[in-house]
């Protein structure tokens, strides 16, 4: 029996992962009164949320109507219920309306999460959906400093994918990604001395300082747990390893897999996200591991449509790295002006600044062919692009590395070195700059949806922000790859209480998933970003509650 | 704009520093984050290291020019760099040491706590250096100090110097303790 077992370590409740679904979920334990144990497989603390922009997206939240914005509970479940297109789980989605708003505001009143509005900041299908809105359902957090986490402030992720010690309402206001030619970078810099952090890292800086420093959560870094311990098929601990040796712990009311997808899986993509590669934004310690233990004690797994996660394309610009890995960047370009996305037929097939648009059309499939026609995306720009935009981090006019970007004088040439159909390449782009001069893009409407413009338009340069010829060579481009940014179509099945199903349908006692290791049935076949930190946040709010109720 | 300077001492004469310093393959490997140089000529080379810039590691290529080589005293140098807009430069001093090299005042408290950290977190990232103590001022016969500055250009200079400030002074002290390690293994005075 394995109340014989020596343990190492007895407590309540075990957070495996120490992202936003790990760490709220100890926070709400503690609080609860449990004894709580973080375990985090990677060198630091804050999960995938800490390489996210740090949105959470909540229709009703309570800033909205705080700033006199009208939504309501219905409206938002209507637009999840479009999102979901028939895949969602209709109680687990009311889930993330009910228990988020809960939870938001607990974050915020217990936990000194000081939350705020992302300002005038639309819903991705704003405004075709119906129930979508113009504004007020995103929050993130306001910046904090550093030195508020004392001996943590090295210990927590810091993102390579977004912009730290800076906030969505500021960066727009500077220009967007399109205008980062406007962007203050005294103030930047002067942030990053001062260690201000925003979006993602800002985010888990919150989170880390309610746990650790105000609570005095224990939590084991560089400790990967390993296997779940069962006894009368219910979960009972864990067995991490350390340093090369075993950690043996009790958990006497719950554990929970916070572990984030399986980006990093040397299998599970290939099998689930029906695309022939994948690479990840991602740390490398996000690989599956509650997936795996979760499915060796019985768990069921679940999946939606492919096209519902949070993927990008983009590229590795060669000698970037973090944590021992190659660093993949997510691509915006395409939906900037005077740039297209071709596949190699040399066609567009998308809307190329709208990922919501361009991700299925990507993956879709010819069945006569037995190929992916659209994959891979080849990006397109000339030099009106490269005078006035970004490239990732390479800013206007400055030289992009020959091993990333091909240059050529001509289209055709251009093509040639690609392996794009050159004469397709010359009548894509003849039409499309018809459309640019027109400001109307009459094959893929760039520009419809106002969220894509806010991400990947230029305002200032009048007409349709997404629209502008390529028509000054040299030209450029360069094959797109797939980058993951960690939120993956198949994870464990939960229920209300985000405990974990057994392939039997029962609940499998003392085992709880959040986040990204939990089946995406709370959005079903669509996605919009702040999703998956919404997502986090609810399992683990759910998953703590229902833990500490629970008699051993 | 980023600049630092550490100073170490040594129990050798410094004719023997220079004799060594003189020839950069023999310090090259010692840089932090160095994977490869190449000489161009008696005062050009091509160097490629791999170093923090903010939350990831980088690979960059900087093209060196010496501007001054005064043995056995001094070696300066200009830095710019070949993918980045970025430029620096930094001398290598070898002198006896006095006490215009040690400042009566030290730094600050505070300064030298925030040292202490970035020192920590660079070993955390890049491995132990050598473990060397500081050979006491009555032993020393010689001290290297290394300058060493970074200016990023264009319109985001501001704050690619803010991310890369923190990692110079580690630099630095690394370069300036692998050769003092080395030369006193080397000569037996360690």
């Amino acid at each position: 029996m394995f109340n014989r077992r020596k343990w190492d370590l007895e407590t309540d409740f075990v957070a495996v992962g120490s992202g936003l679904g790990g760490l709220g979920a100890a926070i709400v334990a503690h609080d609860g009164g449990a004894k709580v144990l973080v375990l985090e497989k990677a060198r630091k603390l804050g999960g995938i949320c800490a390489y996210s922009g740090g949105e959470v997206f909540l229709p009703g939240n309570h800033l909205q109507a705080a700033a006199g914005i009208e939504d309501s509970r219905e409206k938002g479940l209507e637009y999840l219920r479009f999102l979901g297109a028939g895949y969602e789980d209709r109680a687990l989605q009311d889930n993330l309306v009910d228990a988020g708003v809960e939870a938001v505001r607990w974050f915020g009143e217990r936990a000194g999460v000081r939350w705020k509005l992302i300002k005038d900041f639309p819903d991705y299908y704003y405004p075709t959906a119906p129930g979508s809105a113009a504004k007020g359902r995103y929050l993130e957090v306001e910046l904090i400093r550093g030195d508020t986490l004392g001996e943590w402030k090295r210990k927590v992720f810091l993102s390579p994918h977004v912009p730290i010690g800076v906030t969505h309402d500021e960066l727009f206001a500077w220009g967007g990604f399109t205008g980062i030619m406007g962007w203050d970078f005294a103030v930047l810099g002067q942030r990053i001395t001062d260690d201000l952090r925003g979006f993602g890292p800002g985010m888990m800086a919150y989170f880390v300082k309610a746990a650790l420093i105000d609570r005095k959560i224990p939590v084991q870094l560089d400790c990967a747990v390993r296997e779940l311990i069962v006894d009368d098929g219910a979960v009972i601990g864990v067995r991490a390893t350390q340093g090369g040796k075993d950690l043996v712990v009790r958990a006497k009311k719950g554990v929970l897999l916070a572990t984030g997808g399986y980006d990093w899986h040397a299998s599970l993509p290939k099998y689930y996200e029906q695309l022939p590669e994948w690479n990840s934004m991602c740390q490398p310690s996000v690989e599956g591991d509650g997936f795996t233990m979760g499915a060796e004690v019985g768990a069921a797994v679940a999946a939606v449509p492919a096209n519902n996660l949070g993927l990008f394309f983009g590229y590795h610009i060669p000698g970037e790295e973090h944590e021992g890995k190659p660093l993949w960047r997510g691509s915006w370009d395409g939906g900037f002006p005077h740039a297209i996305w071709v596949n190699a037929a040399g066609e567009r097939f998308a809307d190329e600044s709208f990922y919501r648009d361009y991700l299925p059309k990507v993956r879709a499939w010819d069945g006569v062919k037995q190929r992916q026609p659209n994959f891979p995306p080849y990006l397109i720009f000339d030099s009106n692009f490269r005078e006035k935009y970004p490239l990732g981090r390479f800013l206007p006019s400055q030289d992009l590395p020959e091993s990333l970007v091909q240059r050529a004088g001509s289209l055709r040439e251009l093509a040639a070195k690609l392996g794009v159909d050159g004469a397709a390449l010359e009548a894509t782009v003849a039409r499309f700059n018809a459309f640019a001069r027109d400001g109307v893009d009459q094959d893929f409407g760039r520009g419809t949806y106002p969220w894509a413009s806010m991400m990947t338009g230029d305002f200032k340069k009048g007409g349709n922000p997404n629209l502008g010829p390529l028509d000054k060579p040299p030209f450029y481009g360069l094959q797109l790859r797939v980058v993951s940014a960690g939120i993956n179509a198949a994870g464990l099945k939960t229920n209300e209480h985000a405990q974990v199903l057994h392939v039997r349908g029962r609940a499998i006692g003392g085992l709880y998933a959040a986040g990204n290791a939990a089946a995406p049935l709370d959005t079903g076949a669509g996605y919009q970003s702040g999703l998956s930190n919404l997502r986090g946040l609810v399992g683990g709010w759910l998953a703590a509650r229902h833990a500490v109720s629970r008699q051993p | 704009m980023p600049e630092v300077e550490y100073s170490t001492t040594m129990r050798l004469a410094p004719e023997s520093v220079w004799e060594f310093v003189r020839d950069m393959n023999n310090w090259a490997p010692f840089l932090t984050g160095y994977q490869g140089h190449e000489i161009e000529s008696d005062t050009d080379s091509v160097w490629t290291l791999k170093g923090d810039v903010g939350v990831l590691s980088r690979t960059v290529r900087l093209k060196a020019h010496v501007t001054e080589w005064n043995g056995p005293e001094r070696v300066s140098f200009t830095l710019v760099g070949l993918d980045e807009v970025v430029e620096g430069g930094g001398t290598l001093t070898i002198g006896k040491p006095s006490e215009l090299m040690a400042p009566a005042r030290g730094p600050s408290l505070w300064r030298r706590f925030v040292d202490g950290i970035f020192r920590w977190l660079f070993r955390a990232m890049h491995g132990k250096g050598p473990r060397r103590l500081q050979t006491s001022r009555a032993d020393a016969a010689s001290q290297l100090t290394f300058k060493l500055r970074m200016d990023a250009g264009g319109p985001s200079g501001p704050l690619v110097n803010a991310m890369l400030a923190p990692a110079l002074k580690p630099a630095a002290e690394d370069l300036a303790n692998k050769i003092a390690a080395h030369l006193e293994t080397l000569h037996g005075v360690g």
